[in-house]
């Protein structure tokens, strides 16, 4: 099936390329419409219109013109504007976030949107029974995260105050590693290590887990328990040793109690109708970016409550954003109209959107031509077509916040070995690879961040392309020319990546002759389960940022990040990403982010290869329609030229 | 005949119960987890989804709730789609599917047939046999290269038509030209062999002889007979086509069953698969069924007792 499928699209593809070989100025048809009904060929089918459960993009594209948050995206910027909150105000710590909402905000149905709305929306995001995949973007609100997974505060018996953890914060535990013979084994890691320059001695997989026994890194002798048996924990342990140093110390001199976290404890508030409180676990200086992405998007308590899992069909949804669902048809399309009960509304120009959502980019690029689509959403372009496609006006492109490295599984030899993984980063040529493979404008990258945001982010450098001292470490490891090294190199199915696999394997066998490179191709659900089971060498990945900041890519670093499955962990890398995070002032707080990378591209555990670029097609007529950084698309801002004069005027 | 119904029917729950049996285990065994995402969720959140679609409990709960919901009717929640169930897609995919497959399949009847006929009857004239050839070569175009030539000519070129997409009347036109060209080339090779056999039988002289008109000897009393074979081709491919044509439904993105099928099986939405499955495996059985029952209607020769000996 899949062999037909592929064939299927390759047919297509030479059609495609064959029938964009004209001299038209524009790709295809630029008749303006009739109407006022914008036509979008979005890609992959939402999987929710809920904000809470939808897990990203492309559910976003359409959420964020159903559902107005606190804040929104300005269209070609991306900073943050007024949207339901006419302006918004910060402490001098950035604990403390007022947001004044401005009253004419309304819900479809008319009732008017209140901060108790964004205080209910907010705790059902978090509640565990949501189930929410994005739930943790609102960590960073006080007890968000306890409440989410069910941790536990421990209070003093004595004095009934909380206690904190090494940053100021309440110390969240999970109940389980209270438990006395857990609580034993964290104390012994604790005591083994304390002080030592330690190193994992032997690492056992069983079934998904990870369990580790560590010796010093100075004497070679394997850590021991009280009893004397070697130390055998869960390598996730090893990651959360500082926090459970503290833990030990804040337990040893308390009398103590645990109490589960409540959706009450979640630090927001309603202080009136218009004014919302937010309490951060740290110093967030970021927080009010946050405010667009989708779990901090309100929902209509009275909706969700009458009509469950079904509240967001076409017949019961409520929004309060310029749109309004008018209806949902899976596997084609899914209709936005005007809403006459916005705020804003009066500016609103189109009267209804339509999102085209079929995952074939070949068609989309079709529909686009004859005429049925006006505009496409980022990186639906196939790549076979994009040097075509740059000739024409109506093509679009800037720069996107995503990064393509590859991750190492550092936790096998020879990939344990850092100069192993420096080597393989100095052997390729990046540059190269863009111009030649994608041709799209992607820019070669020697950092996880693909970008110094705006110039306020001091972007650190990895190493650049350097065969010859490619090839020195890697004698110097013990392989030379390669020799020995056989790795199984994983990527998801799809053109692009088979091709950027292919150039990887043949400069790596270039620069070492005698290395072994297996490509292993996986179709995306099981590519998934393979990273998450850590069954690769040297991985591709992609990450495009939640948010205009650099943590949104080193986050997914962090020893203690689900996305992080690499096995390297790093805790003064941890260490500066929660300094950063914890400093109110943005040039210090960059700074510390900027170390933090440093250490990451010194250790090497990913190989960046490249800064990616958004391309858009986009008619004559589409107007506030631009390439941006996260391919956000508010539909506020978006208006249609239909005078005829002007589509002939662009011919 | 009755009888023979009811004991195809009652046989048909067995059956069943294997298929959704071995789908459900070849979906466990294969590699990859339906709740796999790119952005990797925490451990917590991960089990808050594990515990929302059931998939915390042991395989052979799941299996037993699933048998349950069948029974009831219910095939599950999409593990995908949040707020779709798995009646809803079918429900949604199968207008799309049934009616491009009837249109599409009533046309090659339409075209396919006279041709045969013309082909039977007027053996030696080059000008009859034309349309058999043409039906023939279209025969030998796989779908999967004809619909994009036609994308390409009538959608990219022309723009008379639109590439992709379902709703209105134009919508069919491409997708239904490109499914049903590769029948109409059986359907005519299949009524033109039909015909020349009956055609040389004695009965069928005989009623020549006896200064019958050869229109009414050909529509009369051979065509009726002739269209057995036609017949038999008639469930299977009906009941493909009804169910979703996978590759028409990809190059002209048509919601449906096939469509969703194939998403559904990138992306382990196990219930969907498995729901798709059970009831494309109903309407084989079903359609099935019907040509049997019609074969006596259309020939008399066939006894249903006889069959069932045999």
């Amino acid at each position: 099936m899949r062999g037909r499928t592929g064939f299927v699209i390759g047919v297509l593809s030479i059609l495609v390329v064959a029938s964009c070989a004209s001299p038209d100025p524009y790709f295809g048809k630029t008749d303006p419409p009739s109407s006022l009904v914008l036509r979008v060929g979005l890609g992959a089918e939402p999987v929710s219109l809920d904000p809470h459960t939808a897990p990203g993009a492309p559910e976003e594209q359409i959420i964020l013109n159903l559902f107005e948050g606190l804040t929104e995206y300005d269209p070609i910027t991306l900073e943050p504007v007024a949207g339901v909150a006419e302006r918004w105000e910060a402490d001098s710590r950035a604990t403390r976030f007022r947001f004044f909402l401005r009253p004419t905000a309304r819900w479809s149905n008319g009732r008017p949107v209140t901060a108790s709305d964004f205080v209910y929306s907010w705790r059902r995001a978090l509640a565990p029974e949501t189930a929410s995949p994005t739930a943790s973007l609102l960590y960073y609100i006080k007890n968000a995260e306890g409440y989410n997974t069910g941790k536990v505060r421990i209070r003093d018996r004595r004095t009934g105050r909380f206690l904190t953890d090494q940053y100021g914060g309440d110390l969240l535990v999970k109940p389980d590693d209270l438990r006395p013979e857990r609580l034993q084994i964290i104390r012994e890691l604790v005591q083994a290590t304390e002080g030592i320059p330690f190193e994992i001695a032997e690492r056992k997989e069983n079934g998904g887990s990870v369990t580790v026994t560590l010796r010093n890194s100075l004497s070679g002798a394997v850590l021991t328990r009280g009893s004397g048996e070697p130390l055998v924990v869960a390598a996730e342990d090893v990651g959360r040793l500082e926090f459970y140093r503290v833990l030990v110390h804040r337990l040893e001199r308390t009398s103590w109690e645990a109490v589960a976290v409540q959706a009450d404890d979640v630090g927001v508030r309603a202080l009136d109708e218009q004014t919302l409180e937010v309490e951060t676990h740290y110093p967030t200086a970021f927080f009010v970016k946050l405010t667009m992405t989708l779990p901090y998007r309100p929902v209509p308590i009275e909706a969700v409550t009458r009509w469950g899992r079904d509240w967001t069909r076409p017949e019961h949804i409520v929004t309060n954003g310029p749109f309004t669902l008018a209806g949902w048809k899976p596997g084609q399309a899914v209709e936005l109209r005007r809403s006459p009960t916005y705020w804003d509304a009066g500016r609103v120009r189109l009267e209804r959107a339509i999102y085209y959502t079929t995952e074939d980019y070949t068609t989309l690029v079709n529909l686009y031509k004859s005429g049925e689509v006006d505009a496409l959403t980022s990186g639906l372009l196939p790549p076979y077509a994009i040097r075509m496609l740059k000739t024409k006006r109506d093509y679009q492109t800037g720069p996107y916040l995503l990064s393509y490295y590859l991750l190492v599984n550092v936790t096998r030899p020879p990939l344990s070995d850092r100069r192993v993984r420096q080597a393989l980063d100095m052997a390729l040529d990046k540059e190269q690879i863009c111009r030649r493979v994608l041709g799209a404008g992607q820019q070669p990258l020697t950092s996880l961040t693909p970008s110094d945001f705006g110039g306020s982010y001091p972007r650190p450098r990895g190493p650049s392309y350097d065969p010859r001292r490619a090839r020195e470490l890697m004698a110097e490891a013990g392989y030379p020319d390669g020799r020995g090294v056989r790795l199984r190199y994983l990527f998801n199915s799809g053109l692009l990546h088979t091709q950027i696999a292919e150039a990887v394997q043949a400069q790596w066998q270039r620069v070492f002759p005698a290395i072994s490179v297996e490509l292993v191709n996986q179709s995306w659900q099981v590519y998934l389960s393979s990273l998450q089971l850590r069954d690769y060498d040297v991985a591709k990945r992609s990450w495009s940022a939640d948010y205009n900041d650099p943590l949104s890519f080193l986050e997914t670093m962090l020893s203690t990040n689900a996305n992080n499955q690499s096995g390297w962990a790093s805790s003064e890398y941890d260490r500066l990403i929660w300094r950063g995070n914890t400093e109110p002032d943005p040039a210090r707080r960059m700074q510390l982010l900027a170390r933090a990378e440093q250490i990451l591209l010194a250790d090497q555990p990913i190989i960046p290869i490249y800064a990616s670029v958004s391309t858009l097609l986009v008619k004559p007529y589409v107007r506030g329609w631009t390439a941006n950084l996260l391919d956000r698309h508010p539909l506020r801002f978006v208006s249609l030229e239909s005078e005829p004069r002007m589509a002939r005027a662009h011919r | 005949m009755l009888g023979f119904v009811a004991r195809r029917l009652v046989l048909t729950i067995p059956l069943v119960f294997l298929i959704v049996t071995v789908t459900f285990a070849l979906l466990r065994l294969a590699p990859g987890n339906p709740l796999a995402r790119e952005r990797a969720m925490p451990p917590e959140i991960r089990a808050n989804l594990e515990r929302f679609y059931g998939l915390d409990r042991p395989w052979y709960e799941q299996y037993i709730n699933y048998l349950r919901g069948v029974i009831r009717g219910d095939l599950g929640p999409s593990y995908r789609y949040r707020e779709v169930t798995v009646n809803e897609i079918i429900s949604r995919g199968l207008p799309v599917s049934a009616r491009l497959g009837v249109l599409a399949y009533a046309i090659a009847l339409l075209v396919g047939i006279p041709c045969g006929i013309l082909a039977a009857v007027r053996a030696s004239s080059w000008v009859a046999q034309l349309p058999l050839a043409l039906a023939v070569l279209v025969l030998s175009v796989p779908n999967f290269v004809l619909g994009p030539l036609l994308v390409l000519l009538f959608a990219l070129t022309w723009y008379w038509l639109p590439p992709a997409g379902w709703g209105e009347w134009r919508h069919y036109v491409l997708p239904v030209i490109t499914l049903s060209s590769g029948y109409i080339g059986i359907i005519a090779r299949l009524t033109r062999n039909g015909l020349r056999e009956i055609l040389s039988q004695d009965y069928i002289r005989a009623a020549y002889a006896k200064g019958v008109p050869g229109s009414d000897v050909i529509l009369r009393h051979a065509l009726r007979l002739a269209l057995v074979p036609v017949l038999s081709f008639t469930g299977p491919s009906l009941a493909f086509l009804v169910t979703g044509t996978v590759v028409v439904e990809q190059i002209f993105a048509l919601p449906g069953l096939g469509s969703f099928f194939v998403q559904a099986a990138f992306h382990r939405d196990y219930t969907v698969v498995l729901g798709v499955v059970l009831f494309t495996s109903l309407v084989l059985i079903v359609l099935n069924l019907l040509v049997d029952v019609a074969y006596a209607v259309v020939d008399p020769r066939i006894s249903f007792t006889e069959r069932n000996r045999r």
